[in-house]
C-alpha cells in the first residue's frame, strides 16, 4: 500500500513479542501451533500458547467443528453477553443461541481476520477483540425471518474478557444489515421481525443505563489499570471526539491517509477522505446531536519492522433519532443507541484501513420496540 | 504465483492455486468478494464455461513490496478473440492473502458470439454497496490523493503519473497528446484491437460527459521499473443515482512518454450493478 506521510500522531506501542499474528498464517498452522508459550496464561489449559491462539482455536472448535457443548467449557457459568439487540448471561443461553444460529445457517464458517488483545494483569486475564468474516447460507428460520436459502457474509467483532480459560464477559457486534441485504431481506423488514422477539429485561435496563451514561459523557464501568499504549488511547479518543462529538470533519486529514479504505455497516464503502467524510456525515445526519464515548482501546503491532499497528476500539453512541427516511419518520425524536466496534490499521500514525461494525437491524428494532411500548402504555394505536 | 495463475486459468489446475491461498484469503471480482473453500471453484467454473480451454498470449508482472500485479491476455483455442485479465495480488511471496481481479467481460462476451446476456447471466450477485454522498471538491484542502502524494515526489516518473492522473481527475484531456507517444499502444475496455490517442480522448470524454459531480480516487500504485499499475475508481452522478466504476490501469513509461496503456474495467458487472446507467450504453461485443 502507498502511504507516504510524516508521522503526526507519534503512535508508540507495547511489544507484541512472539504472540500469534493471524494475518499471514494459514489455518492448519493456527490450529497446530508449534511455537513455545509466549504468555503467562494463568489458569488456561496448557495447550494454549497465547491469547490469540486460545481465541482462534476455541472459536474453530465451537463453530466449525460444531462442538457447541464446548461453550460450557470455555464460557463461565455466568457470562454477560451484550449485543445491541439482546442480552444473555447464562452459559446455557450461549449454547442455545449458538445452536439456533447453526441451525439457521448450517454451513457457517468463521474466518478469523484479526485478534487485537490486551493483557489485563495476572489476575484480570486478557481482553481480546476478534474480527471475523463469516460466510453462511440461510437454510432455516432466523431472527430476521423465514429462510431465504441465500448465502451471505458478515463481519463480526467479538470483544471478550477471558480469565482462566473462560470467557467471562462479551460485547458482540455484527453487521447484520449487510447480511440481510445479501439474504434478500429488506433491512427494516428484518428489524420489524427482530423487534417481535421480546427483549430480556436486563437488556432494556442495560441499554437505558448506557444511554444515560453516554449522554453524561461518563466512562464505561469496565476499566482496567493494566498498561496500555497512551498514544493509541489518545489517538482513539481524539478520533471519536473530533469526528463524532465535535463533528469537525475538516480534521479528518489528521487521522486518515489520502487513500485510506473504510468498511462500514450495510455495504458502505469508501476510499479517500471525501468518501470517508461523506460516509460519516450521511450516517450522523440521522442522529445529528449524537454523543459518543470511547469505552475500550487495545492495540498491538501489526508489522514490527515498520510503524504499523492495529487498534481495536469499542464505543457507544446515543442521541435523538432524526432520520429523513420516510419509513423511519415515526421514530423521530426517540433515543437512538449504538454499540459499536472499530478496528483501525495505522501506518506511520494514520489510518490506512478501518472496519467499523454495528448492528443497524438491532438499532432500528430497538426504536420499533420503544415506539410500540410507548404506544401500548399510552393506549395509542 | 504467475505459473499457478496461468495453470489454473488455462489447464484448470485448481489444486495448485488453492494451495497458495490462505484460509482467510478472499477473491474479489465482478464487484463481489468471495471467501471460503468454494471461491476458486466458482471463479474457474465460470471462466471455463465461457472460454473453454485457452492459452496465454502475453503476460506482464509488476511487483512492489506485497503487491504483485499480473496482466494476462488469453486466447481461447478456437481463436475467437482475446481477453484481458488483471490480477492484483497481495502476497508474501509464499501465500496469497487477497486477489482483486478485473476481467474484460465485453471481450469475454465477444468470444461467446457477442452474447453479452449470456455472460451477464453468468455473473455472481454483486455485494451490497452503499456509496454515501459526499463533497467531491477539495476546497484547497490538499485532501485528494495524487500519485505524488502517495508514492513521493522523488519517485521515478512521478511527474508523468501526476499528469496522467490529471487527464481523469481534472479532465485535462490535452495531456493525452503531450504524454502519450505518437505510436502508443492503448488497450481500452471492450476493444478487440489496440487504439490510438484519439480513441483514448473519446473514451475519457464519453465518461466525463455522461456524469456530473465526477470524482476519481486513487487506491493503490505499484511501480516496477518503467511499468506502473494503478488501482482507482471513478464516481459520478447520473441523475438521482451515484455510480462507481473501478479500474486498473497498467502503464509503460519510456523516455518520459507513455508507450503502453492497458485500462481494464468490468463493463458487464458494472451494468448489472447500475442497471439504469448509460455510461456504457449500447455495449456490443
Amino acid at each position: 500500500m502507498n502511504h507516504k506521510t510524516v508521522p503526526t500522531n507519534n503512535v508508540m506501542h507495547l511489544p507484541q513479542g512472539e504472540v500469534t499474528q493471524l494475518y499471514w498464517k494459514n489455518l492448519p498452522e493456527l490450529l497446530n501451533p508449534s511455537n513455545p508459550k509466549s504468555q503467562l496464561l494463568k489458569g488456561f489449559d496448557e495447550e494454549f500458547i497465547d491469547i490469540v491462539d486460545y481465541i482462534v482455536r476455541i472459536t474453530h472448535r465451537i463453530w466449525e467443528q460444531k462442538n457447541v457443548g464446548l461453550c460450557n467449557q470455555y464460557y463461565a457459568e455466568y457470562c454477560p453477553v451484550h449485543t445491541l439487540g439482546a442480552y444473555a448471561d447464562a452459559v446455557s443461553s450461549v449454547v442455545s443461541g449458538t445452536l439456533q444460529t447453526i441451525s439457521a445457517f448450517p454451513d457457517r464458517s468463521l474466518i478469523g481476520e484479526n485478534v487485537v488483545w490486551r493483557d489485563l494483569g495476572p489476575n484480570e486475564g486478557y481482553y481480546s477483540s476478534h474480527r471475523i468474516t463469516s460466510i453462511m447460507t440461510n437454510k432455516g428460520p432466523s431472527e430476521f425471518g423465514e429462510a431465504t436459502h441465500e448465502t451471505g457474509r458478515v463481519t463480526t467483532i467479538a470483544d471478550c474478557i477471558c480469565i482462566e480459560n473462560k470467557i467471562v464477559y462479551e460485547w458482540l457486534v455484527r453487521d447484520n444489515s449487510f447480511l440481510v441485504k445479501q439474504l434478500g431481506i429488506d433491512v427494516l423488514d428484518a428489524s420489524e421481525h427482530f423487534a417481535k422477539i421480546p427483549a430480556h429485561p436486563k437488556h432494556e435496563s442495560w441499554r437505558q443505563a448506557e444511554i444515560s451514561r453516554v449522554r453524561a459523557q461518563e466512562p464505561s464501568e469496565h476499566q482496567w489499570k493494566a498498561p496500555i499504549d497512551k498514544a493509541s488511547v489518545e489517538f482513539s479518543n481524539r478520533w471519536l471526539d473530533t469526528l463524532f462529538n465535535q463533528k469537525n470533519f475538516g480534521k479528518a486529514n489528521t487521522f486518515y491517509h489520502l487513500n485510506a479504505k473504510l468498511q462500514w455497516p450495510g455495504g458502505r464503502q469508501a476510499v479517500g477522505l471525501p468518501g470517508i467524510i461523506g460516509t460519516i456525515i450521511q450516517w450522523l445526519a440521522a442522529c445529528p446531536e449524537a454523543q459518543v464515548t470511547c469505552d475500550h482501546v487495545c492495540t498491538v503491532p501489526f508489522d514490527q519492522g515498520k510503524d504499523v499497528i492495529d487498534i481495536a476500539i469499542r464505543w457507544s453512541l446515543t442521541g435523538s433519532f432524526s432520520s429523513k427516511d420516510k419509513r423511519l419518520s415515526m421514530y423521530r425524536g426517540q433515543e437512538f443507541f449504538i454499540l459499536g466496534a472499530s478496528h483501525l490499521r495505522l501506518v506511520d500514525g494514520k489510518i490506512s484501513e478501518e472496519w467499523t461494525v454495528f448492528d443497524e437491524v438491532a438499532a432500528y428494532a430497538n426504536l420499533i420496540r420503544d415506539f410500540n411500548s410507548s404506544n401500548h402504555n399510552t393506549g395509542a394505536q | 504465483m504467475l505459473d499457478s495463475i496461468i495453470n489454473a486459468f488455462t489447464k484448470g489446475d485448481l489444486a495448485d492455486l488453492n494451495s497458495k491461498m490462505l484460509h482467510s484469503a478472499y477473491w474479489g471480482q465482478h464487484n463481489a468478494k468471495f471467501y471460503g473453500s468454494e471461491k476458486l471453484n466458482m471463479i474457474l467454473g465460470n471462466w471455463f464455461a465461457l472460454t473453454g480451454k485457452c492459452t496465454v498470449l502475453t503476460h506482464q508482472t509488476i511487483k512492489q513490496n506485497n503487491h504483485y500485479v499480473v496482466h494476462l491476455t488469453f486466447e481461447p483455442t478456437n481463436k475467437t478473440g482475446i481477453i484481458n485479465y488483471v490480477f492484483w495480488l497481495e502476497t508474501n511471496q509464499k501465500m496469497l492473502k487477497s486477489v482483486l481481479a478485473i476481467v474484460d467481460t465485453v471481450q469475454l462476451a465477444a468470444v461467446n458470439k457477442g452474447d453479452t446476456e449470456k455472460v451477464s447471466n453468468n455473473l455472481p450477485a454483486t455485494d451490497p454497496l452503499v456509496i454515501s454522498d459526499y463533497d467531491q471538491q477539495d476546497h484547497l484542502q490538499g485532501d485528494i490523493a495524487w500519485p505524488s502524494s502517495l508514492i513521493g515526489k522523488q519517485t521515478r516518473n512521478v511527474e508523468i503519473l501526476d499528469q496522467w492522473w490529471a487527464i481523469w481527475s481534472q479532465k485535462q484531456l490535452a495531456n493525452i497528446n503531450t504524454l502519450y507517444n505518437d505510436n502508443a499502444v492503448i488497450n481500452l475496455p471492450g476493444d478487440k484491437h489496440p487504439q490510438k490517442r484519439d480513441q483514448l480522448f473519446e473514451f475519457v470524454l464519453s465518461k466525463i460527459n455522461t456524469l456530473t459531480r465526477i470524482f476519481t480516487q486513487l487506491e493503490d500504485i505499484a511501480i516496477d521499473g518503467q511499468d506502473v499499475a494503478i488501482k482507482w475508481f471513478l464516481d459520478g452522478d447520473e441523475g438521482d443515482d451515484k455510480i462507481r466504476l473501478p479500474f486498473i490501469t497498467l502503464l509503460k513509461i519510456e523516455n518520459n512518454r507513455i508507450t503502453v496503456d492497458t485500462t481494464i474495467c468490468d463493463i458487464l458487472a458494472f451494468n448489472k450493478n447500475f442497471s439504469a446507467s448509460r455510461v456504457f450504453k449500447q455495449i456490443t461485443a
